[in-house]
C-alpha cells in the first residue's frame, strides 16, 4: 500500500478532565486511518503511552491554557509535538545543585546532566544549545533496585517518553516564547 | 471508591474499579491504599482485571504507597496485570520492586 505524508492536529485545554478524550482521539485516528498511515501496530501502546505522558507534563506543568498535539505522519516516522506558549521547562538537578531554567545560560550548554534514576536506568538530558534539550535513557549497573523508591516518581513520565520513543527532545522559541517537545518514532519504510 | 475490597484475616484484596487508571483517579487511590495499610493489612493484593490503561501519576501513587507500607510491614502484591499495563510497569523497571502475580490465588499461596 503506498504510503502518504498526513498531519493531524488536537487542542488540549491543559486540564486532567480532558486527557483521556484526547488521548482515545489520537489513539482512534491512528487505528482508524491505519489504511494509509501504516504506523506499525507494534507501536501503538507506546505511541499512546508518550502522548498521555506529553499532555500530563502540560496538566501538571504548562501553565498556559492550551497546548496544540501535532501528528506528523511521514512514510517511515511519526513525530509527535506538543506546543505551548506556557512556563518553559525547568529541571531541578539535585545531585548537581543545578537548575535547568530554558532558555538556559551558556555555560550550561553542551553538558549531560541526571534528571533521574531507578537503579536500571538513568534519565540524562543533554543541553544541546541555550534552546534545545535532548533527553535519553543509560543503563546504568550494579546499583539495587530499591533506588526506584528513594529517587522517586516526579520524572516516571519524562522517562517513559524517553524509553519508549526513538528521539524525545525540547526546544524553547524565545522569539514566539513556546515551547515544543518533539517525541520522534522511527520505523521500517 | 477507586478500590473493591475484600478482607481476609490480614490479608486484603484490592480491585481497581476503573478501566483506566490516570491522573484524574491518582491521589484516591494513593489515599485509599495508605488508609488500608494505616488500618492494619499486612498484604494487600491489588488486582488490575479492570484496568485497560494506566499513566505515570497511578504508577506514582504506587510507589508512593509502597513506600509508606514497607516501614509498616505491609507487602503489597499486583496480580491481574494485561499485558499493557504490565509492560508500561516493565519499560519503568517497576517490575522489579512489586511482586507480580497472575491472579489472586496465586498471590496468596505465596503469602
Amino acid at each position: 500500500m503506498k504510503k502518504h505524508s498526513h498531519r493531524k492536529s488536537f487542542i488540549f485545554h491543559n486540564k486532567a478532565e480532558g486527557l483521556a478524550s484526547i488521548v482515545r482521539s489520537c489513539v482512534e485516528y491512528i487505528e482508524e486511518q491505519n489504511g494509509f498511515l501504516c504506523v506499525p501496530t507494534a507501536i501503538h501502546s507506546k505511541i499512546k503511552w508518550a502522548i498521555t505522558e506529553l499532555l500530563i507534563n502540560g496538566a501538571k506543568h504548562s501553565g498556559s491554557e492550551e497546548s496544540e498535539l501535532i501528528l506528523n505522519f511521514e512514510p517511515d516516522k511519526l513525530l509527535i509535538e506538543k506546543v505551548d506558549s506556557g512556563n518553559p521547562l525547568h529541571l531541578k538537578i539535585n545531585e548537581q545543585n543545578v537548575d535547568l531554567q530554558w532558555p538556559i545560560l551558556k555555560s550550561l550548554t553542551g553538558q549531560h546532566f541526571e534528571v533521574y534514576r531507578n537503579g536500571m536506568d538513568s534519565l540524562q538530558v543533554y543541553t544541546e544549545n541555550i534552546h534545545q534539550a535532548i533527553f535519553r535513557v543509560e543503563e546504568v549497573e550494579d546499583e539495587e533496585m530499591p533506588f526506584l523508591l528513594v529517587n522517586t516518581s516526579e520524572h516516571f513520565g519524562l522517562m517513559i517518553i524517553a524509553k519508549a520513543s526513538d528521539r524525545f527532545s525540547y526546544t524553547y522559541h524565545s522569539g514566539s516564547r513556546q515551547n515544543i517537545f518533539s517525541i520522534l518514532f522511527n520505523y521500517p519504510g | 471508591m477507586i478500590l473493591k475490597v475484600n478482607q481476609i484475616g490480614d490479608v486484603v484484596q484490592a480491585t481497581i474499579l476503573p478501566e483506566e487508571a490516570s491522573l484524574s483517579n491518582a491521589d484516591q487511590f494513593k489515599e485509599e491504599m495508605i488508609t488500608l495499610i494505616a488500618n492494619g493489612a499486612k498484604l494487600i493484593i491489588v488486582s488490575f482485571e479492570n484496568v485497560n490503561y494506566i499513566d505515570s501519576s497511578f504508577l506514582g501513587s504506587l510507589v508512593v504507597a509502597l513506600k509508606y507500607a514497607m516501614p509498616r510491614k505491609t507487602d503489597i502484591y499486583l496480580v491481574s496485570l494485561k499485558p499493557d499495563v504490565k509492560n508500561l510497569l516493565t519499560l519503568i523497571r517497576m517490575d522489579k520492586v512489586f511482586k507480580i502475580f497472575k491472579n489472586y490465588e496465586q498471590a496468596m499461596e505465596t503469602f
